[in-house]
């Protein structure tokens, strides 16, 4: 009678516990993205495609973003003295401040170790620095696509797909959550998926 | 009640040894049990383990004295079996372990079912991604989190009982599944950042709920290749610290104890993944963590008394201390070297620092309490806790000094030798083999490894060797082992002292190392081991017993004290030698030579006085260091020719002089063996340098040597033809051979290495075959073999395949002849031979469908002269003797492979000058025999064991008739397994079904037919040449496939005829299609026979269905399913269909197995229940 009870209560618990982790990675999204656009800080950034194939994950768009190597000289100078951005450590978490310029791209104009206490920023991890640059690894370099459309993708070779940006929403601690991908047709960014949806009715 | 027990009590009795009422008594006491039983077996579940324990209890309250699961009438059964194993077995337990078997299959197919589900509905919803909305995926990703527990909890309370083990592992593997599949799936449909440590965690957790909840052993491996994965990503790819590793693994353990294998994998991969979560804050720590975990693993085993425990932890001190003999590890290690940076967290650090330290106090309390305990109760302190204690304090204080004394590492290999020195003496006087295979295995390696000291490694290595080698023959008492380690030893060291083979060798790197203090160590080690070994072995007292039991005279003593004595001899000489060579440079050859020179006079003073045989090596070794000496070559061919002839010269004496005949055979193999090995080694050296043949031998430095051979072999010669012995002519011609060629290879090209193996080969070929059809010593048939496969070696180097699978063919055939000739029974030979034969088939096919064998140049190694040669020898011996034999006793299978052996030989020598004989042909003609002979020995002599090879010889050539297509083979390979089904219907003449059999064939065909599917190979191709030999392999394929089947089963009436009829005309119609589409190069017939291969395959899965459901066979039908699935989506997944016909395969497949299954058990459990009523 205990063993059936003990169980019962361990599948209770269980359950419950993975109702609780669903619906705290709901809410987190949720209220993320609240967060986002009550602030403002939704940002978009150049990125080009660069493998259509996950073998785990499926269908997913790998995405190379401009911002993820950033030339040292467009740094600030507390970025280079204070912070000694060229010997950061690799995989060490980082705060990178950005600004958008004229078309409404967000550039990184300076790395801080600690979390600045306004002004906009996303935060990234090192990956490794050359003499002139350092890279970074975003956490929203993957983007899912149906399959068919991801191997229009691949079919294609990336060649039709010329510009690219991904608009992103950003909390007050920096972390980033994925709005959408936009492909430059003509004048205009429109979603990839009707660009490619069109693509595929021709 | 049983009537085997029930005659007993007959018996009884009968004899008056029971009343009548006593009698009676026990019967209804008996009965009523047995009812008893068989009610409880009917009501209870087996699978459940918590009924099975309480079962358990009942019957162990009935019969305390029994803790099986027996009840109190099996037990006399056992007890009686004991003594008559006629006695039956009684059927609970039986049905027991049916029931067991059953649980473990069904529960593999549910989990395979589970996985098809999960996959297909995963692949449904991907396909659809964008159309299907947002706040929909997430209710449908909320529905995928909770449908396997909700699923569960809701049949649970429909059933009104608990479910089986097998369908809780199915719960449990989907729910883990769903649960990942749909926090995935949320992540995915909000486009989260991803962190996939986070989602380990959350899964790793709620996977060991689970497992806790279902009590399931999936989940429970299945949270423990979680946690793997966790601690990988998580300390090697993110560089976060895998700090809920410790938690998880001490979760998990509760459930791994209750079983034993769980708790293995559970101990193996904590063992394992320590190393990885370990912060490395502090480098090295994991030496001392190791080292702990080794010392409590050793403990535990001892206290449990756990033999795989203990297995694995000599295993981990085996691999710790070879990894720990490595100097790299110890370098730049401890406190000098903290990583104080960023990518370390210092958090990480003190988790690591506080587990290290509480294994560490752990093994010291563990051991320190051991020891303490055996002196408080006055018992001898056990060395090995002593030794344990020791280690684990040694390696804490090498940890300390690595951390401030620099260069220090080198010293770290020497210190672990004499450790593994301490261990494996230890085991030398405790008599404990595993810890001496052990210890001697790190020994030698640590001498491997290099870094230490030639000279001491070197007499430690032999002195320990010899030491191992005289103790196990000690304990064997076999005296002649003693001079039979010494001599092996002392052959190797000859061997490896040779300058050529010393540069290869990294140990003789590191003289130049040699140090006063290693001398003075490696001194009084060889000190130590001699005088302990000395005292150990030389008893004069056991000689004195000896004399006064066995009568044995004081020379026999002297002898046998002798023989030992001469070891201790040779190692103090090698001590000598050794610390000599250091002091004055002297070169090793002169060591070696010095000291195998003694060791050899040694040998041959006791090989004349004890006629020890293995002393004759003692001999080779004084003959070829005298030649080496002589020479200073270290050609190979000279070695193994030596060695031949001083062998050859041993077994004489033994044989003539000592009148040991017990050993000729087994002389005579070795010399062989080295004449093999002549030949590998020649061939293998041809290839580097083109003459290799040149030992800068003069005639003047050889009198004396040849002076030596001549009298070995002129003694022998002069007896043999006095005593007109013609028996050893082999020898004494290889013999003589050997000395022409060693003295005049130099003056005549003739006499080079090629020509010596040939005319050696020649001799003991054509000697064997004399012995064994004139004077019928059939003995010498492994002779022949031999000489063929050295032949055969020889000429299959460089050679094409076809020569060479056509020589292997004529050998076995010729093994098939001389041996089925004169064997009794020839039913297993002929299957052996002929399923070799069918082999080798699908090996020349392998070879030849290879495209860069077939462009391959065809080298020819041999001349069109040797060709003939060789083919003059082999004809009459092959063919045409067991032609003529064949022929004289109407012995037509046989012939038809005597045939097969001529078309071999017929190949082989006209595939150099027409096209017409290459594989393909080859193989075709070859099958065609194989189908005739199979037939023939089936139908006509009735030898049922033939229909396997009939069937697999008929695929095979039928498949001369296929396109590319793996799922035609894959068909075809289907249809001979139905074919040989009716085969072994027809010949066994009963009405049982071997499904067991025909599924297994047919499992082996599916792999085959699937490797050529993925490989999409091209390797036959029909051309208009071919359609002759195309339609004729059609014409007999259908006739023996399908049209003699069908007869059969028309005649006999048997119930399944239609459906087999049905079956055999559509695959009739397919082939015609295919025959015709294919001949006029038509597209469409692609299709057509795509669609028409799987409608067969799904009527033959249909068909074997039914016949599973008829006899109610779980396995087949679940055999018929498995490979429909696979067809299926094989047959998806390779022509780019969709995800969402994927997904609906996966489905539908998963949902076929789960149904099935369910359908089937429902009548097994109908037919057994009726069973039991019935038997009420």
């Amino acid at each position: 009678m205990k063993k059936i009870l003990s169980s019962k209560l361990i599948f209770i618990i269980t359950l419950s516990l993975q109702v609780v982790i669903f619906a705290f990675l709901l809410s987190k999204n949720i209220m993320l993205k609240n967060n986002a656009v009550k602030n403002n800080r939704i940002y978009a950034f150049s990125c080009t495609l660069y493998d259509p194939y996950n073998v785990l994950k499926g269908r997913y768009v790998r995405l190379e973003n401009a911002q993820e190597t950033v030339n040292l000289k467009d740094l600030d100078f507390e970025s280079i003295n204070k912070e000694n951005a060229k010997n950061l450590i690799k995989n060490e978490s980082v705060f990178l401040l950005i600004k958008p310029d004229s078309n409404g791209i967000w550039n990184v104009y300076g790395i801080r170790k600690h979390k600045p206490k306004s002004g906009d920023f996303i935060k990234a991890k090192f990956n490794y620095s050359t003499e002139k640059s350092c890279y970074f690894d975003f956490s929203i370099n993957e983007y899912y696509m149906q399959e068919n459309f991801a191997e229009y993708v691949d079919k294609t070779g990336f060649k039709e797909i010329s510009s690219m940006k991904i608009e992103v929403y950003c909390d007050k601690n920096g972390n980033l959550l994925q709005k959408q991908l936009y492909v430059q047709n003509g004048s205009t960014y429109i979603p990839i998926e009707n660009y490619i949806k069109d693509k595929l009715a021709e | 009640m049983n009537e085997f027990l029930k005659s007993e009590f007959d018996k009884l009795k009968n004899d008056n040894v029971i009343s009548e009422e006593i009698y009676s008594k026990i019967i209804n006491y008996y009965e009523n049990i047995n009812e008893d039983a068989a009610k409880k077996a009917l009501s209870s579940d087996v699978s459940n383990n918590e009924t099975q324990t309480e079962q358990i209890k009942e019957q162990d309250c009935v019969n305390p004295s029994t803790k099986q699961t027996e009840t109190p009438l099996e037990k006399p059964l056992c007890e009686t079996s004991a003594v008559k194993n006629t006695a039956p077995v009684s059927p609970l337990v039986s049905k027991q372990k049916k029931e067991k078997k059953k649980i473990n299959f069904q529960m593999i197919l549910s989990i395979i079912s589970s996985l098809l589900i999960g996959g297909g509905i995963i692949s449904l919803i991907a396909y659809n991604w964008n159309d299907i909305p947002r706040f929909a995926k997430s209710i449908a990703a909320f529905v995928i989190c909770i449908m396997a527990p909700v699923l569960y909890v809701v049949l649970t309370k429909l059933r009104r009982t608990e479910f089986e083990q097998k369908s809780k592992e199915f719960f449990a593997i989907l729910w883990n599944l769903l649960f990942g599949g749909s926090i995935a799936f949320i992540s995915q449909t909000y486009r989260m950042a991803s962190n996939p440590v986070a989602f380990f965690i959350a899964w790793l957790f709620i996977s060991i709920g689970i497992t806790y909840a279902l009590k399931s052993y999936c989940s429970f491996c299945f949270s423990l290749l979680l946690t793997v994965i966790y601690c990988i990503y998580s300390q090697q790819f993110t560089c976060n610290v895998a700090v809920l590793f410790y938690p998880a693994m001490f979760l998990n353990y509760f459930f791994a104890r209750k079983n034993k294998k769980c708790f293995y994998i559970w101990l193996i991969e904590l063992i394992s993944l320590i190393s990885v979560v370990f912060e490395k804050c502090l480098p090295g720590l994991w030496i001392i963590a190791y080292v702990s975990i080794n010392v409590l693993l050793l403990n535990y085993a001892e206290k449990t008394n756990d033999k795989n425990c203990r297995i694995l932890g000599y295993v981990q001190a085996f691999a710790l201390a070879v990894i720990l003999a490595i100097p790299h590890f110890w370098e730049k290690i401890g406190f000098a070297y903290y990583r104080d940076n960023a990518l370390y967290n210092r958090f990480g650090g003190i988790v690591d620092y506080i587990v290290t330290f509480a294994l560490y106090a752990f093994g010291v309390w563990f051991t320190l309490s051991s020891v303490i305990k055996n002196i408080k109760n006055k018992n001898a302190v056990n060395f090995a806790k002593l030794f344990e204690l020791i280690v684990l304090a040694v390696i804490a204080g090498l940890y300390f000094c690595s951390s401030f004394i620099s260069g220090f590492s080198i010293y770290v290999p020497r210190i672990f030798l004499l450790f593994y020195f301490a261990l494996f003496f230890y085991s030398i006087l405790k008599d404990k083999t595993e810890l001496c295979a052990v210890s001697f295995a790190l020994i030698i390696y640590g001498i491997i490894l290099g870094k230490i000291n030639f000279i001491f490694a070197f007499a430690y290595s032999i002195l320990l060797a010899v030491g191992i080698i005289l103790q196990k023959s000690e304990s064997s008492k076999t005296r002649k082992s003693i001079s039979l380690s010494l001599i092996y030893i002392l052959f190797l060291l000859a061997i490896i002292c040779r300058p050529a083979i010393c540069k290869f060798i990294i140990v003789f790197d590191a003289a130049k190392e040699c140090k006063l203090l290693d001398l003075i160590i490696s001194s009084l080690i060889m000190a130590l081991e001699t005088f302990y070994l000395a005292a150990k072995n030389i008893n004069f007292k056991h000689a004195l017993s000896l004399h006064e039991h066995k009568n044995t005279g004081y020379f026999e003593q002297i002898k046998i004290c002798f023989s030992k004595l001469s070891f201790y001899i040779a190692a103090a000489l090698l001590g000598a030698t050794c610390i000599l060579f250091n002091y004055n440079s002297l070169q090793l050859k002169n060591i070696t030579d010095i000291f195998v020179a003694v060791v050899a006079v040694l040998s041959c003073i006791d090989f004349m006085l004890n006629k020890s045989t293995h002393s004759c090596f003692g001999l080779a070794l004084f003959v070829i260091n005298y030649f080496f000496t002589l020479t200073n070559v270290n050609n190979c061919i000279f070695i193994f020719a030596i060695l031949y002839l001083v062998l050859y010269a041993a077994h004489y004496y033994l044989g003539e002089v000592f009148q040991q005949t017990k050993n000729y055979n087994y002389f005579r193999a070795i010399s062989y063996f080295a004449i093999f090995l002549i030949s590998y080694f020649i061939f293998y050296n041809s290839l580097i340098k083109e003459n290799i043949f040149n030992p800068f031998i003069s005639v003047k430095s050889t009198v004396l040597f040849i002076l030596m051979l001549s009298t070995l072999f002129i003694i022998p010669v002069f007896k043999q033809i006095k005593e007109k012995k013609l028996n050893d002519l082999t020898s004494l011609a290889v013999a003589s051979i050997s000395i022409i060629f060693l003295v005049f290879n130099q003056a005549n090209k003739i006499f080079n290495a090629q020509s010596f193996i040939f005319s050696i080969l020649i001799i003991s070929f054509s000697i064997s075959c004399w012995e064994t059809v004139i004077n019928k010593k059939f003995e010498n048939l492994i002779m022949i073999a031999a000489s063929l496969i050295i032949c055969f070696v020889e000429l299959s180097f460089h050679q094409n395949y076809l020569n060479g699978i056509a020589f292997i063919s004529m050998l076995l055939f010729a093994l098939y002849y001389y041996a089925s000739y004169f064997a009794k029974d020839k039913k297993n030979l002929n299957m052996f031979i002929n399923a070799c034969l069918c082999f080798l088939f699908f090996i020349a096919i392998l070879l030849d469908v290879s495209s860069t064998l077939k462009n391959a140049e065809k080298i020819l190694l041999f001349s069109s002269a040797n060709r003939i040669i060789s083919t003059i020898v082999i004809l009459p011996v092959l063919i045409i003797i067991p032609s003529v034999f064949y022929i004289k006793n109407k012995d037509f299978p046989s012939l038809t492979c005597s045939s097969f052996g001529f078309v071999s030989l017929l190949f082989y020598l006209l595939n150099d000058y027409c096209n017409f004989f290459d594989a393909a042909n080859y193989l075709f003609v070859l099958s065609l025999f194989a189908v005739i002979s199979s037939f023939v020995e089936t139908f006509v002599f009735n030898k049922k064991e033939n229909a396997v090879v009939f069937v697999l010889s008929l695929i095979e050539f039928i498949r001369y008739s296929c396109h590319d297509d793996g799922i035609t083979i894959f068909l075809l390979f289907i249809l001979g397994a139905f074919a040989l089904f009716v085969y072994t219907h027809i010949l066994s003449g009963k009405n049982n079904y071997n499904f067991a059999f025909v599924t297994f064939v047919m499992s082996l065909m599916l792999i085959i037919s699937m490797l050529f599917e993925f490989s999409k190979h091209s390797y036959i191709s029909i051309t208009p040449e071919d359609c002759v030999k195309y339609y004729i392999s059609v014409s007999i394929a259908l006739i023996s496939m399908f049209i003699i089947p069908c007869f059969y089963c028309i005649k006999k009436r048997i119930k399944i005829n239609y459906v087999q009829i049905a079956f055999c005309l559509l695959w009739i119609v397919n082939f015609i299609l295919f025959s015709t589409c294919s001949n006029l190069n038509l597209e469409a017939y692609q299709r057509i026979s795509s669609g028409i291969s799987l409608g067969l395959i799904i009527a033959f899965s249909i068909f074997g269905l039914y016949l599973s459901y008829e006899i109610t066979s779980i396995k087949s039908a679940n055999y018929y399913l498995f490979f429909l699935s696979i067809a299926f989506i094989i047959r998806f997944f390779m022509i780019s269909k969709g995800l969402v016909e994927r997904g609906i395969v996966c489905i539908v497949c998963g949902i076929c197995i789960l149904a099935v299954n369910m359908i089937f058990s429902k009548k097994l459990a109908k037919t057994e229940e009726n069973k039991i009523e019935q038997g009420e």
